[in-house]
């Protein structure tokens, strides 16, 4: 009897020490984003993969200064040397192709705090680092980058980065643009082997309200990140000068993804009234109104 | 060399040193090997001091941007900041070295980029060289500042043509009138590459060419489009030639990124994209006024018209001194009457 007491005692003040012990750890996040990722194209396949067709403006809540930009350009601009190796700027890195990626954690060597995630694979290797130490952004005049810089926390079940400090780029790949001005706000959400990543683009340049995608990931021991770091320029117009700028003139009409679908040449331009459910109505006006297509 | 001389260069080196250690490199690191220490972004005096690239740091706030090259020689700097603004600009520089300044490269005549060449020079040993001087007989020939710009530069600056005439010590006391001056500097070439009638008769970009840095002086800005002053040799065709030479001389790491820094007039450190981008809006610009005074439109009707909506939100100042008009109507005349 005396024996069991002994032990009774010993488990109970094991038990406290072990409480003891697990209170004392610090709460850790509750996501874990690293990992190898493989890009689930459920969403949007047509505009990630090969891309939106010209003109095609439809679901972005874009203002006339975008409309303009986006109209204008012109796809031999990819052609300039100084183009041509030109990466998905933040704003689109996540979009496509792919990425399939590569997250991983960087530690403190000394204290063993998470100071970063990495991740990599995106296009054009525009490897991004996202800083969980709550280090600051940077001052209005650093150096913008491709991928911009990028601070994360963790709050409930979700890692949401803010980026900032991203280069001039596009929110999507027909010639729609994104300014040095625009942040993003993503939030990662794990479930299980699945990762959604919904992001939030605020362009006080060239959106009306902010623009909101998502897009899945799902883990993976099979997949390769884009190995390609760097592509290499080659001059494939030999008539072509330095200074020489391919551009539409203002106003052109892209309407061949209207006529090709039959939408309402309106309704393919974006802004933000064409995106929510009360735009019915006026789309089925714009149906009735417009003339038979000229071709299917 | 002079015990003085000797103190000041061993304390700058143990200052670049300090600085070496504290900031991570420059070159496109793969993210896994990236230095996890906070990069530092020192504040003196309300200005900010960036690290560029190298030896080869910038000063923003203080007027236009003032690019600044350190090492055992001395201090390289271009341009000297605004009117008001030399006590702060020559702290921030101390936080950098306490070497003194050998060499003043003005980028052009503009006051907002030149104030501070007198008082840089009092503080700093007067002129250099066999220059009768101001400040009397000096033991060592070798100290003082040597003021560089181009001959156009040097002209505006003399006679006052648009901005308050410049005298004394605070003129350059050597410039030229070819398309390039080169010499060495803390280890390094460096060249002032003449860009004529671009924003000025007068402008230099001033490549370092081992740190690979560009100071673009008003040639560039992030913030506003490219002042043109056409009363003054500037040309919307020039602008569009200097920004282009740049692009030529500028190369990125891989992929559009990293690689050589340009030091703009105003606003942020860029990369050759941000040229790029810089480059094409004008372009485009003057492509489409060129179009519409082809067609007959009047200047006030360019004007009117959405001829640069989506560019305004970024370079558009309407509060001045460089507004949009003022831009367009810079570009008119340049495409109106050649």
């Amino acid at each position: 009897m005396n024996i069991s007491l002994v032990i009774l005692r010993h488990l109970k003040r094991s038990t406290v020490l072990l409480a003891i012990c697990l209170l004392s750890f610090k709460v850790s996040a509750q996501i874990d984003i690293s990992g190898d990722w493989d890009s689930q194209m459920h969403e949007d396949q047509p505009h990630r993969g090969p891309g939106a067709e010209l003109g095609d403006y439809t679901g972005l809540p874009i203002n006339a200064a975008a409309r303009q930009k986006a109209s204008a350009w012109d796809a031999s601009v990819l052609a300039l040397p100084e183009r041509m190796a030109q990466p998905h700027p933040g704003m689109y890195a996540m979009r496509g192709p792919g990425p399939n990626m590569r997250i991983m954690k960087r530690f403190d060597p000394v204290s063993g705090e998470l100071v970063a995630y990495t991740l990599e694979g995106v296009f054009g290797r525009t490897d991004r680092i996202i800083w969980m130490d709550g280090r600051p952004h940077p001052p209005a005049e650093e150096l913008h980058t491709f991928d911009g810089f990028s601070t994360g926390e963790v709050i409930g079940n979700q890692l949401v980065v803010t980026t900032s400090h991203m280069k001039y780029g596009v929110i999507q790949r027909n010639g729609v643009p994104a300014s040095y001005k625009a942040t993003m706000t993503e939030y990662f959400i794990r479930h299980g082997d699945r990762m959604v990543m919904t992001s939030i683009v605020n362009d006080p340049i060239y959106l009306e309200e902010p623009f909101v995608r998502s897009q899945q990931w799902e883990l993976s021991s099979n997949i390769t990140p884009d190995q390609r770091w760097s592509f290499e320029i080659v001059d494939e117009l030999p008539n072509h000068r330095l200074g020489d700028v391919p551009h539409l003139p203002p106003g052109t009409r892209q309407e061949e993804f209207s006529m090709r679908h039959g939408i309402p040449f309106p309704a393919t331009q974006g802004g933000a009234e064409t995106i929510y459910p009360e735009y019915q109505s006026e789309l089925e006006r714009l149906i009735r109104e417009q003339p038979a297509p000229l071709f299917e | 060399m002079t015990h003085l001389m000797k103190t000041f260069l061993q304390q700058a080196c143990i200052v670049v040193a300090l600085i070496s250690v504290a900031l991570p490199g420059s070159a496109q690191t793969p993210v896994a090997l990236v230095d996890l220490t906070p990069r530092n972004y020192p504040v003196v005096e309300g200005l900010n001091v960036f690290h560029v690239q190298d030896q080869v740091y910038m000063i923003s706030g203080a007027g236009g941007n003032v690019t600044v090259q350190i090492g055992d020689e001395g201090i390289l700097l271009v341009d000297t900041g605004a009117p008001g603004e030399t006590d702060r600009l020559m702290a921030a520089i101390a936080s950098l070295s306490i070497a003194p300044v050998r060499y003043i490269l003005n980028t052009h005549a503009d006051l907002a980029h030149v104030a501070g060449n007198g008082a840089l020079v009092d503080a700093n040993f007067g002129v250099r060289g066999a220059r009768p001087r101001t400040m009397g007989a000096r033991p060592n020939q070798n100290l003082g500042v040597q003021i560089v710009s181009s001959e156009n530069t040097f002209t505006r600056m003399i006679l006052g043509e648009g901005i308050p005439a410049i005298t004394g010590d605070a003129l350059p006391s050597s410039f030229f009138f070819t398309a390039k001056k080169e010499f060495f500097s803390n280890g390094e070439a460096i060249q002032m590459l003449h860009q004529p009638n671009a924003h000025s008769d007068g402008d230099v970009l001033v490549f370092f060419r081992k740190s690979d840095v560009i100071s673009a002086g008003d040639i560039f800005s992030t913030l506003s489009y490219p002042v043109i002053d056409t009363d003054n040799g500037g040309s919307i065709q020039g602008v569009i030639d200097a920004l282009n030479n740049i692009i030529d001389i500028a190369i990125p790491e891989r992929n559009q990124m990293g690689g050589t820094r340009i030091v703009p007039g105003h606003g942020r450190i860029a990369t050759e994209s941000d040229i790029v981008e810089y480059r094409d809006m004008v372009t485009i610009l003057r492509d489409r006024v060129r179009d519409m005074a082809a067609s007959g439109m009047s200047l006030a009707q360019i004007q009117n018209s959405s001829v640069s909506l989506e560019y305004d939100g970024l370079y558009a100042d309407e509060n001045g001194p460089w507004t949009r008009d003022m831009f367009l109507e810079a570009v008119y005349r340049g495409v109106t009457e050649q």
